[in-house]
């Protein structure tokens, strides 16, 4: 048993997974145990049939009874396969009788009602325990996949029946169903050769179950022997010390960052002594050098491996040929058959016209219906808002905002002279108190004698939009200047020259007609 | 050399990402069949008992019940539940997309009508049979519909053992080792203490030390790898 040599995946599975990779098994090595289960089997049966050919139960009961007896070569075989271990000369009678004998007697008499036997037969045949030791061991192995192993028994038990009752029902289907023959007669006629029949084929359908059922058993087996003897982690263990070599990857790299670091301290030190710099400095060309010409190699190699076959197709064309529309050439050339041959057929061309009229009607329609939609949408808005600001013009009379933005603007707060004031502040410096003023007094007139609709939350760019949307153009153009210029001075603190403030001031007059 | 027998298959995404699942063979299959046909088999036992003294009314009722059952049961717990019918999930068992994703409608429909075929010619032995000798275990509606019945990963509830003293590694370990190291720390209890021996004296590069006190140095780095400090 070299464990390096193991077939399967070494890993602790599941008790259903280690069941399928039994099956996975039973189907590589399938027809090494299907004739070494087989050949001694049918031979068995076969005779047994001769001698009770008068009564075939005998025949049947004898052979299902030494079936424990039949898995033991195929599993022998199947041990050596799982380590890729050479089989020893089958036709040893002495192996073969070691097999076949060793504890013989248990095995056929109360241990043949085993549920667990496929997954303790590699307990005596293959470590050999018998009597109370091979008890102490089942029961070491058995526990955590005990019930899986009782499982695999019953589902087999179901598969072998299933299988000769299956082949039987599928000749019957294929039977015609208006011959004369009858099957059920000759059956009846002769139930003995039916007998028999069934017998071969539920013979032959426990041949083809058995290789499934014996590896299905012993992946249980060893998959309890892997949790066990931690086969995987062994394997894993050697591997992984194999690959740690003396001079461990590892450590190459901490001895490579070592010497890059000693090299670092050669070229300060060189580079101090000014002796050395040129040479340092050679030394680093060099190295540009080198890397540079293998940066160029590697680009060739890939150049070249980028302009050869699986990259590039060549192929030589001798034959002139389209250019393009070669995928409507190939796929047009049923079409217009068959759409003259509709025409032909039922003259169809005029009720073509009509219903290309037909679906030319629908789109300009739909198109018209789509345009409908869009302006009732936008009258709808524009309605939506003329009302709005109406129901507003309402609200505000009673509610004006007498502060927006944090400034003040009541009517109360504000010089009467607006001009003189933002004069006085122009002259003082204070170019921040007018165009407060300025802006102020805008939003005060705005409120108050254009009714304009400002709630106390709004920012200057809203109140701005909202006097675009609702006043005359000079307002709007002057309003939107003075918050320009208002909002520079306010968070930017950019102040504009004395004739820019000034020039506001004018406007404002002119457009609000002061 | 062939290739080693496993039963995982892996899928590889386009961002080269791997995701390996183990796929369901056979025998867990039928015993989750089995356990959804018992089922049904209480569900019409019920019905079947009430709705024996409505008449005819009541056969036909029954009836009704009993196609929709019959068809629809695996479609309904695929794609409601994660791709389990009860029974697969007593045996841990999913069925998802060949690509590991959720299975939706149209596959669970495909493969639980495509049964029809899996079922001739008595009790399922196609499909049986196409379990077995297909590669990746599916049944024919699977093939048709692309799905696969996967194991649904399995916590591993192993408890590490309180009286050992974490120690971290005195020299760097590869990916591989750590976990070779930190599964065999979590197995111990399953392996008798002479094999544990037998292991870790393959671990002497690591452990500069053989014997129980290999073993002993070896358990304490794996508990300092599962993050016991």
């Amino acid at each position: 048993m070299n464990l390096s040599e193991l077939q399967i995946k070494p890993a602790l599975r599941g008790k259903w997974e280690a069941i399928d990779v039994g099956i996975l098994m039973a189907k590589r090595w399938f027809w090494p145990m299907l004739v070494a289960w087989a050949v001694p089997a049918m031979t068995v049966f076969l005779i047994l049939s001769a001698i009770f050919h008068e009564s075939p139960w005998i025949a049947m009961l004898v052979f299902w009874w030494l079936k424990p007896l039949f898995d033991r070569l195929p599993l022998y075989l199947l041990s050596r396969y799982l380590f890729n271990e050479p089989v020893p000369q089958l036709f040893n009678a002495r192996v073969l009788i070691d097999i076949y004998r060793f504890d013989i007697f248990s095995a056929l008499t109360w241990r043949r009602f085993e549920f667990r036997r496929s997954f303790n037969l590699p307990i005596t045949v293959l470590e050999k325990q018998k009597g109370e030791a091979r008890a102490k061991r089942a029961a070491l192995m058995q526990f955590g996949c005990g019930n899986a192993a009782t499982w695999v028994t019953t589902v087999f038990i179901h598969f072998e029946i299933l299988l000769c009752l299956g082949f039987i029902s599928l000749v019957a289907l294929f039977i015609p169903s208006n011959t004369d023959w009858n099957f059920l007669n000759t059956i009846m006629e002769h139930p003995l050769i039916f007998e028999h029949l069934y017998n071969l084929i539920y013979a032959s359908s426990v041949c083809i179950i058995a290789p499934l059922y014996i590896a299905s058993g012993f992946s249980l087996y060893i998959n309890r022997r892997v949790e066990l003897e931690a086969w995987d982690l062994e394997l894993l263990f050697r591997d992984s010390m194999l690959k740690r070599p003396k001079n461990n990857p590892k450590f190459a790299s901490t001895n490579n960052i070592a010497s890059h670091l000693a090299l670092i301290c050669c070229l300060t030190f060189s580079l101090i002594s000014s002796d050395n710099l040129n040479a340092a400095q050679n030394d680093l060309n060099l190295t540009f050098d080198q890397t540079s010409r293998a940066a160029e190699q590697s680009k060739e190699q890939m150049l070249e491996i980028i302009e050869s076959p699986p990259f590039v197709i060549e192929k030589e064309v001798t034959q002139w040929e389209w250019k393009s529309n070669n995928d409507t050439q190939e796929s047009d050339p049923e079409l217009p058959e068959w759409l003259e041959n509709i025409e032909h057929l039922f003259e169809l061309s005029d009720v073509m016209k009509n219903i290309s009229v037909f679906f030319e009607v629908i789109i300009w329609g739909s198109i018209a219906l789509l345009l409908f939609f869009i302006a009732k949408h936008i009258l709808h808005n524009l309605d939506l808002s003329a009302t709005t600001g109406g129901q507003k013009k309402g609200a505000i009379s009673q509610q004006k905002p007498s502060v927006i933005m944090g400034l003040n603007i009541e009517t109360e707060s504000l010089p009467d002279d607006i001009a003189d004031a933002v004069e006085k502040a122009v002259a003082q410096g204070n170019h921040r108190h007018a165009l407060s003023l300025l802006y102020r007094f805008s939003l005060n007139l705005l409120i108050n004698r254009y009714d304009l609709h400002l709630e106390d939350w709004f920012t200057e760019q809203e109140c701005a939009n909202a006097v675009k949307h609702s006043l005359e153009e000079d307002i709007n153009r002057f309003f939107s200047a003075l918050t320009r210029t208002w909002q520079l001075q306010a968070y930017a603190h950019l102040s504009p020259t004395d004739d820019a403030v000034l020039a506001l001031s004018g406007d404002l007059k002119k457009v609000f007609n002061l | 050399m062939k290739k080693l027998i496993d039963t995982s298959c892996s899928i590889e995404t386009p961002e080269g990402i791997d995701f390996s699942s183990t796929i369901a063979g056979p025998i867990p299959r039928t015993l989750a069949y089995a356990i959804d046909l018992g089922w049904r088999c209480l569900i019409y036992l019920g019905i079947g008992l009430v709705t024996i003294f409505t008449g005819n009314v009541g056969v036909g009722f029954f009836l009704v019940i009993t196609f929709l059952l019959e068809w629809f049961y695996p479609v309904f717990f695929e794609v409601f539940r994660h791709g389990q019918t009860p029974g697969k999930k007593a045996l841990g068992l999913r069925v998802v997309n060949e690509d590991y994703t959720p299975v939706n409608w149209s596959g669970s429909t495909i493969r639980n009508l495509l049964r029809s075929a899996d079922f001739l010619p008595v009790f399922y032995l196609f499909g049986i049979t196409s379990i077995t000798l297909s590669k990746k275990f599916q049944r024919l509606g699977d093939m048709a519909a692309g799905t696969v019945v996967i194991y649904t990963p399995q916590k591993i509830n192993s408890l590490l053992d309180n009286e050992i003293t974490p120690i971290a590694p005195s020299q760097p370990l590869t990916p591989q080792e750590k976990q070779a190291i930190s599964n065999f720390t979590l197995r111990t209890s399953s392996i008798s203490e002479a094999r544990q021996v037998e292991l870790t004296n393959l671990l002497e590069p690591i452990t500069k030390s053989t014997g129980s006190e290999g073993l002993n140095l070896v358990k304490s780095i794996g508990a300092w790898l599962l993050g016991k400090k």
